[in-house]
């Protein structure tokens, strides 16, 4: 049982960190500024977790990363969305909604 | 293919590393910023906003570390690399690091440099050839209480003759040792044995120059030769070849036939000069035990069946050389033993009991280092969490505990292996007097290998239990990342494991110490032994031997003799400074020097029946003042006078024991009569003087009868002098005795504090070593103790902030931690006292004086303990609860 909520944790961190990767390349801070805006600030995303992941996505190629000056002209580390790292979105999502509606069934089902 | 790109991505990212980490450095800065930015915008002080951005990222370091070791490819695959991140870690946990290398060290060194003097004395065989076959021939007589009865020329020539066991036996003697030596250069005094042709040949020596003894060499009659130590014969011919000079013996004019190996010792005996042992069938008689004697065993005998095969012998050997009616010759039983026996003696006791007393330092330290990386541990838990969500498996995350292990492990093998290579020499210093020589000690590597290993297995084996008792569940992971470092619970076996360790411990300390203080009081008790004289610093021996022309002393030699001493002793009275001078024939005479000769003795009338007088007693003779020198105290009559000796007049002094338990008392000894034998002829007591230790000061004084010094080539001196041990006084006695015959020389010269000190060499070496043990076993319990403390502080900061801002005392607080620290100190003290009262019968045989049970050294030890204990945990709380509530309660 804790193995799956393990996996299922790990795996939402990935997808949440490509879809705020979508329309714009970010660097990590605004990352979790992001995620925290549009959960409404009901996802806190670790930072102690953020940043390993942010490595490990880059690794699988699914995102890459260049430094860039920000608005303010600091230096930053930009991440964007590769081809494959939008591929693995769409995918990502789809597994999701399956998921949530597959959820929501059992809750339904459950509510009889 | 997919595995070529993926390879050569890793080339890329391993060529750009260093890039790659000054760039996380600087991502991570940058969100730091950017956080603490948006605080200040919220109204936090830059102060508060910094704090809580740090806050907020819940562990910077380790987050970078995780980051550094799962994806930059220099570290990954690579054990260096892993190493070199553990370093890291360890660099930022200094305690943990500097606690747990001083504890290896300290008991990898000590045990690995113990455990060498010990195996090196009591494992390695004899530095000769065949050694495992070499054996002593010794006898023992039950019925007349004698257990060490050694060999003489009869008992030689007769096992020669019929035994079925020996490859060869071998008779030798040093009782004329040292001779003076004349010829090319000065007379000098040189340390001799006589041996018969097999002795050199058993112990397997090969001659570096010339030959060893052949059959004629020791036939009497034959050519007088020797053979010299190579030391010896270098001294003596400058380097030059010694074989086929001739040297003037005692008188005798020898060849030099031979030569032997720089590294060849006899025993434990510094002999420079070989001469042939010749032995006159003619003469032979027994029972007597003028010598000693060597074998080496036919292959594959046992002792116990040549032990039989001497039993056998014994009848033909009073067959032949008589004995028939002696009650000691028909009482005789064999006692083989073998060589090393001989050599190394006694000492296996002492150093067995070393071995188990370094076994339990090892011990302490284990249970120290497994208790100090159980912390540890624990305190990284997060960080291992860390690393298992980011799907680090089970493998890596123990490569990350081994790692740090291998670091520390070998940190404090090569710290230990520095003090074990500075320790020994030191060690060897303190047993100086009492290790044989013989033995080469040097550092052994298969001990060094296994104190290395079991300390690297400890830690290992203590790192990796948390993570093979399920320690991180998955499903505290979650809560361990979501609450950042240190608030993880400790499970209870943890805790119940640390616990156990600390209390064993302090139970392994306890028995250390206890040896130590019973040691401690043993020498205390010894220190106040009255040994029968007193400024022994003031007092110096020697030996002086004259030659004399034949082997057999004529009375011409007789005469000669007995003048040329009484003129030695007008020479060194003169000598400025001197207060008193005296001498005893033969080699006899001195305390504490382990030799001695014992006769029997009957008295004419005595409260005890004289039928059970089954042991002898030592005899000395002595010329006049000879007490008055050795400030030994006469307590009845008169000392010997030099009529007594010019007459030869039938008089005896007695020790005051001998004449207490014959007598009643020293002033009804006076006008007795004893005797050699129950026929007589019977000798007045004139005298009795104060007992005085002979073999030691842990033995009883022996029961001394003195007669009259007699004419022998080999006397004793004692001078009693203020100026004993300045400068220019030996020459000055040098010159005294050149005056006399310029061929004499002093030999084998000693103060009488030199035999005292050389009495407690044994006690002094093993009070030492285990005071050293006991004083490193309480470092580590303290250590161990402190360490304890500290982290249960630091496990327990919030509740201590808490407890703090409610308004407890920082007293109330740090009672606490130290009373539970000393409840789990007392369990192991109570614990330590039942294995103390266990295992230090073990030490009996090394006490005097004081009962293996003494009850006052066990609670000695107890408190000391528990006050060092106490000490520590305070200190440690002292410094742990110092924090300032605000701050905790802020960053939880």
């Amino acid at each position: 049982m804790a193995h799956e909520k393990h996996d299922v944790l790990q795996g939402t961190l990935d997808m949440l960190v490509l879809k705020a990767l979508q329309l714009e390349p970010m660097h990590g801070w605004g990352i979790t500024e992001r995620l925290e805006q549009w959960s409404e600030r009901v996802l806190q995303v670790g930072q102690g977790t953020l940043y390993p992941a942010l490595y490990r996505l880059e690794r699988q190629r699914l995102i890459k990363a260049e430094w860039r000056a920000t608005a303010n002209n600091r230096r930053a580390r930009y991440y964007a969305l590769t081809a494959k790292g939008r591929r693995q979105l769409d995918v990502e999502l789809a597994k999701w909604q399956r998921m949530t509606r597959a959820i929501e069934l059992v809750l339904v089902a459950t509510l009889d | 293919m997919r595995r070529l790109v993926n390879a050569w991505h890793r080339l890329r990212m391993w060529l750009r590393r260093g890039e790659l980490a000054r760039g996380l450095d600087d991502e991570i800065q940058f969100h730091l910023e950017q956080q603490t930015d948006k605080n200040q915008r919220a109204g936090m002080t830059p102060m508060e906003a910094r704090r809580a951005a740090r806050a907020r990222f819940s562990g910077v370091e380790a987050t970078k570390d995780v980051i550094r070791e799962e994806f930059f490819p220099a570290a990954l695959g690579n054990a260096l690399g892993d190493c070199r991140h553990a370093a890291r870690a360890l660099r930022r946990a200094p305690g943990f690091a500097a606690a747990a290398i001083l504890t290896l060290g300290l008991g990898i060194g000590a045990t690995t440099a113990m455990f060498s003097v010990a195996n090196g004395v009591l494992l390695h065989p004899l530095p000769y050839a065949h050694a495992d076959r070499l054996i002593e021939i010794v006898h023992a007589a039950p019925s007349i209480g004698a257990n060490q009865l050694y060999a003489s020329p009869a008992i030689y020539l007769a096992y020669r003759d019929h035994n079925r066991t020996f490859d060869a036996i071998g008779l030798w003697n040093w009782s004329r040792s040292p001779v003076t030596v004349s010829g090319a250069g000065d007379s000098e005094a040189v340390a001799s044995a006589e041996v018969t042709r097999e002795v050199l040949a058993i112990l397997g020596v090969q001659p570096i120059a010339g030959r060893l003894f052949a059959n004629a060499d020791d036939v009497p009659g034959a050519a007088p030769t020797a053979i010299l130590s190579y030391d010896y014969a270098q001294r003596r011919f400058a380097g030059g070849d010694a074989v086929g000079h001739r040297l003037v013996v005692d008188g005798v004019s020898r060849d030099v036939i031979g030569v032997l190996p720089a590294d060849f010792r006899f025993f434990a005996y510094d002999v420079d000069l070989f001469y042939p042992l010749q032995i006159d069938r003619a003469t032979a008689t027994f029972p007597s035990f003028g010598g000693r004697a060597i074998a080496r065993l036919k292959d594959g005998v046992t002792l116990a069946s040549a032990n039989a095969d001497v039993a056998r012998m014994l009848p033909l050997l009073i067959a032949e050389f008589g004995g028939r009616n002696s009650r000691l010759a028909n009482g005789l039983e064999p006692r083989l033993r073998p060589l090393r026996d001989s050599v190394v003696g006694t000492l296996d006791e002492t150093l067995w009991l070393l071995l188990g007393t370094i076994g339990l330092l090892m011990l302490i330290a284990c249970a120290n280092v497994a208790n100090l990386v159980l912390v540890r541990m624990q305190t990284r838990q997060p960080e291992l969490a860390l690393r298992v969500a980011l799907g680090a498996g089970r493998a890596r995350v123990a490569r990350v505990v081994v790692a740090e292990s291998a670091v520390v492990g070998l940190a404090g093998g090569a710290l230990g292996l520095a003090i074990a290579y500075a320790g020994l020499p030191w060690l060897l210093s303190l047993g100086a007097n009492v290790l044989p020589e013989i033995m080469a000690i040097t550092i052994d590597p298969r001990a060094l290998g296994v104190c290395l290993a079991l300390s690297l297995g400890t830690t290992i084996a203590f790192g990796c239990l948390p993570l093979l008792h399920a320690a991180l569940p998955t499903s505290r992971i979650a809560a361990v990342l979501r609450t950042g470092t240190r608030t993880v619970t400790e499970g209870r076996q943890h805790q119940r494991t640390r616990h156990l360790l600390l209390i064993s411990q302090v139970a392994f300390a306890v028995v250390l110490l206890t040896g130590a203080g019973l040691m401690a009081r043993t020498f205390d008790t010894l220190r106040h032994v009255d040994p029968g004289f007193r400024d022994p610093a003031t007092i110096l021996t020697f030996q002086i031997t004259v030659p004399t022309t034949m082997s057999a002393e004529s009375s011409a030699d007789v005469d000669r003799i007995a003048r040329l001493h009484r003129i030695m002793v007008d020479r060194f009275s003169a000598v400025p400074g001197t207060m008193s001078v005296a001498f005893a024939s033969f080699n006899d005479g001195l305390p504490l020097d382990d030799d001695g000769r014992t006769v029997s003795l009957v008295a004419e009338h005595s409260l005890t029946p004289q039928a059970d007088e089954t042991s002898g007693k030592e005899v000395q003779f002595v010329s006049p003042r000879f007490f008055e020198t050795m400030h030994t105290p006469l307590v009845a009559g008169r000392e010997i006078a030099w009529t007594d000796v010019d007459q030869n007049r039938p008089i005896a002094l007695v020790s005051e024991n001998l004449a207490r338990r014959w007598w009643g008392s020293a002033s009804a000894a006076l006008g007795q009569r004893v005797s050699a034998r129950e026929s007589g002829p019977w000798r007045d007591v004139v005298g009795v003087v104060k007992d005085v230790h002979h073999t030691g000061l842990d033995r009883a004084a022996p029961e001394v009868v003195v007669y009259p010094a007699v004419p022998s080539p080999t006397a004793v001196f004692v001078v009693h002098s203020a100026r004993v041990g300045t400068p220019g006084y030996l020459p000055d006695l040098q010159r005294a005795l050149s005056s006399v015959d310029p061929s004499l020389s002093l030999a084998r010269v000693r103060t009488l504090a030199d035999l005292y000190r050389h009495a407690f060499a044994r006690t002094t070496m093993t009070l030492r070593l285990l005071a050293l043990t006991g004083a490193m076993a309480l470092l580590l319990v303290v250590i161990g103790v402190y360490g304890a403390v500290s982290y249960g502080i630091s496990r327990r900061r919030r509740e201590i902030g808490i407890r703090l801002a409610l308004g407890a005392r920082r007293g109330e607080v740090r009672r606490m931690f130290v009373g539970r620290a000393l409840l789990i100190v007392s369990a192991g003290i109570l614990a330590g006292l039942g294995g103390a009262l266990l295992l230090t019968r073990w030490l009996s045989s090394q006490l005097f004086g004081v009962s293996a049970l003494d009850p006052l050294t066990h609670a000695a030890v107890a408190v000391f303990l528990l006050l060092a204990a106490a000490t520590a945990s305070y200190l440690s709380a002292a410094t742990a609860s110092n924090l300032n509530p605000i701050d905790v309660l802020k960053a939880e």
